[in-house]
């Protein structure tokens, strides 16, 4: 499969912080802190209304999906990608909605709700220990689901360019460590088909798709979430370029891991453990198995011409693995020591080690770890004025892969060769129209020459929408590659009465 | 050691603080200096807006 349809999902965190001084906020359990999450996150929905994205129910004028998870939080799906600088974009698009969500929602209760303020933040672990998962989902051939087994040691040792990074505290373990992973602790099988309690490197769960003989969809919920746009970029790039190999046949035997799911949490407590491989002599780190099929890939394109997407992403791991070779960080404390390759300005982890390393040893007794703490969270706090990241990235400390026009655009125009494309362009050719638009899923949209509901303010549920029937268009859209073609368009131009 | 081993491995350097090294030959520029001093100043700000009682407040359900 020469040409991939991608996307990613992220469960964000909303919190409210109280100002200093003020009442702190008593952590709830069970059903009661279910309900109170749930209701952060429809109070963040209700600056939908105001906000001016075009939606249909959950779906957006961009072609991504807003909604609330079972979890209670507020998750978005960018609209399916085809390049990953496309979805490297679309998912920072995603950051910036929330962001702008939590902004008009602390605008609009600041006199009820002054000594808090809402935070939404992206990460994968609470001070608790909760997890919530940043997920990826590709579309691969029946062939590479066959053979799937044959990419979990990539899976397992990606995490040493894509990890986001986590402090533990003295008493989570023992004495204050790093962990190149959020979610490697919570991983608890090679194979599983649920995403909670019993997760999965590789997620089994059965999905219905469009042309099951040519096509399937892999769910990935093993990654973290990432702050910065390269290691969004190197984990969706390099994932694919293996990927294309598994389509092709090529990773038969590459190589195994004794133990996957122990070497996840062992390179992430260690980043260069080493480990052992079946069918292998000695021991290797993250470093070879990485180095391994990088060969194979290049191996691969010796004989054929990549796509510019996938000569980018090779070109990027290339790089990526090359410093961590020259990377120097203490086994005993975790000091990043010399870091030539500047990985620091693309890795997560590394970042935020950088961080953490400008407060203090991790080994003086008389750190405090929960300052560490405090600092590993507003990492990945989104708001610029309070976010650890935010201001790294304002201040020129990390590179960029796209830029704000592209993101700025991501947030509400669809991609233009998939079919989000299609469903993005109905949406927002709806929104200023009394035409109501019904996605059911997404693989099909419903168009109904009816008013639509309206005086929809604050406080009121966004995703409400009217249910009349009459006059419907139905649009069936299962092929992901598919984007507007004349047919469709003249159909809706019937009943939007416009065309992009 | 590894079959395939693409990477050169380091060499053993004599440690040394992150910030000291391969940021920019013979030290900082003064902008470089700037952006640090004020990433720092701006991190001691929002520990202390945020309070450590922050951790206790920031619980979350499991995800799906």
């Amino acid at each position: 499969m020469k040409e991939r349809i991608f996307g990613t999902e992220c469960e964000y965190a909303p919190v409210y912080q109280s100002k200093k001084n003020h009442h702190r906020f008593r952590p709830l359990h069970g059903e009661a802190l279910l309900d109170y999450i749930k209701g952060l996150s429809s109070r963040l929905f209700s600056s939908l209304a105001l906000s001016g994205y075009p939606m249909a129910g959950e779906f957006m004028g961009n072609g991504g999906r807003l909604y609330v998870d079972r979890g209670g939080h507020p998750e978005y799906a960018t609209p399916e990608c085809r390049c990953v600088k496309d979805l490297v974009a679309y998912e920072k698009a995603g950051d910036r909605i929330m962001q702008e969500l939590a902004a008009q929602t602390n605008g609009q209760t600041a006199a009820s709700e002054g000594a808090r303020t809402l935070h939404v933040f992206k990460n994968n672990v609470d001070f608790y220990g909760n997890t919530y998962g940043g997920h990826e989902n590709y579309l691969i051939t029946p062939r590479a689901a066959k053979g799937i087994r044959n990419i979990i040691p990539f899976l397992v040792t990606r995490q040493i360019f894509a990890g986001a990074g986590r402090i533990l505290t003295r008493q989570e373990a023992g004495t204050p460590s790093f962990q190149i992973s959020q979610r490697a602790e919570f991983i608890d099988q090679t194979f599983s088909d649920r995403a909670t309690r019993v997760r999965g490197i590789i997620n089994t769960r059965k999905r219905e798709i469009y042309g099951q003989e040519q096509n399937r969809r892999l769910h990935l919920i093993v990654g973290d979430s990432n702050m910065s746009e390269f290691a969004i970029g190197l984990k969706i790039g390099t994932t694919a370029l293996v990927l294309r190999l598994l389509d092709e046949g090529k990773l038969d035997g590459i190589c195994g891991l004794a133990s996957p799911v122990q070497t996840l949490k062992d390179i992430s407590r260690h980043w260069n453990s080493e480990f052992q491989m079946t069918g292998r002599s000695g021991w290797y780190t993250a470093l070879d198995v990485q180095a391994i099929y990088l060969e194979e890939v290049r191996r691969f394109f010796s004989s054929r011409a990549p796509t510019s997407d996938e000569a980018d992403a090779l070109g990027l791991w290339e790089n990526i693995l090359q410093g961590l070779s020259e990377l120097q960080i203490s086994g005993r404390n975790w000091q990043l020591e010399d870091d030539p390759g500047e990985l620091r300005r693309k890795v997560d982890w590394i970042r935020k080690l950088w961080i953490l390393n400008r407060y203090g040893n991790m080994d003086d007794p008389a750190v405090n770890d929960r300052r560490l703490k405090l600092m590993d969270l507003k990492y990945h706090d989104l708001n610029p004025a309070t976010g650890l990241f935010a201001r790294c990235e304002a201040l020129g400390l990390v590179d960029r892969m796209v830029d704000d026009g592209a993101i700025a655009t991501a947030q509400i125009r669809p991609p233009d060769n998939t079919r989000a494309h299609i469903r993005g362009t109905i949406i927002r050719g709806a929104a200023d129209k009394s035409i109501d638009v019904e996605i059911e899923d997404w693989t099909k949209i419903n168009i109904r020459a009816q008013v639509r509901q309206k005086g929809l303010g604050q406080g009121a549920n966004p995703f409400n929408r009217y249910k009349g029937t009459a006059n419907c268009l139905s649009i069936r859209m299962d092929d992901p590659f598919k984007t507007m073609d004349s047919s469709i368009a003249e159909q809706i131009e019937r009943f939007v009465g416009t065309r992009e | 050691m590894a079959e395939t081993q693409k990477f050169k491995q380091p060499k053993i350097k004599k440690p040394k603080k992150e910030d000291d090294v391969s940021i920019a030959p013979g030290g900082f520029s003064s902008d470089k200096k700037k952006k640090l001093k004020e990433l720092d100043e701006f991190i001691e700000g929002v520990l202390q807006e945020a309070g450590e009682e922050f951790l206790d407040e920031f619980k979350q359900v499991e995800g799906q």
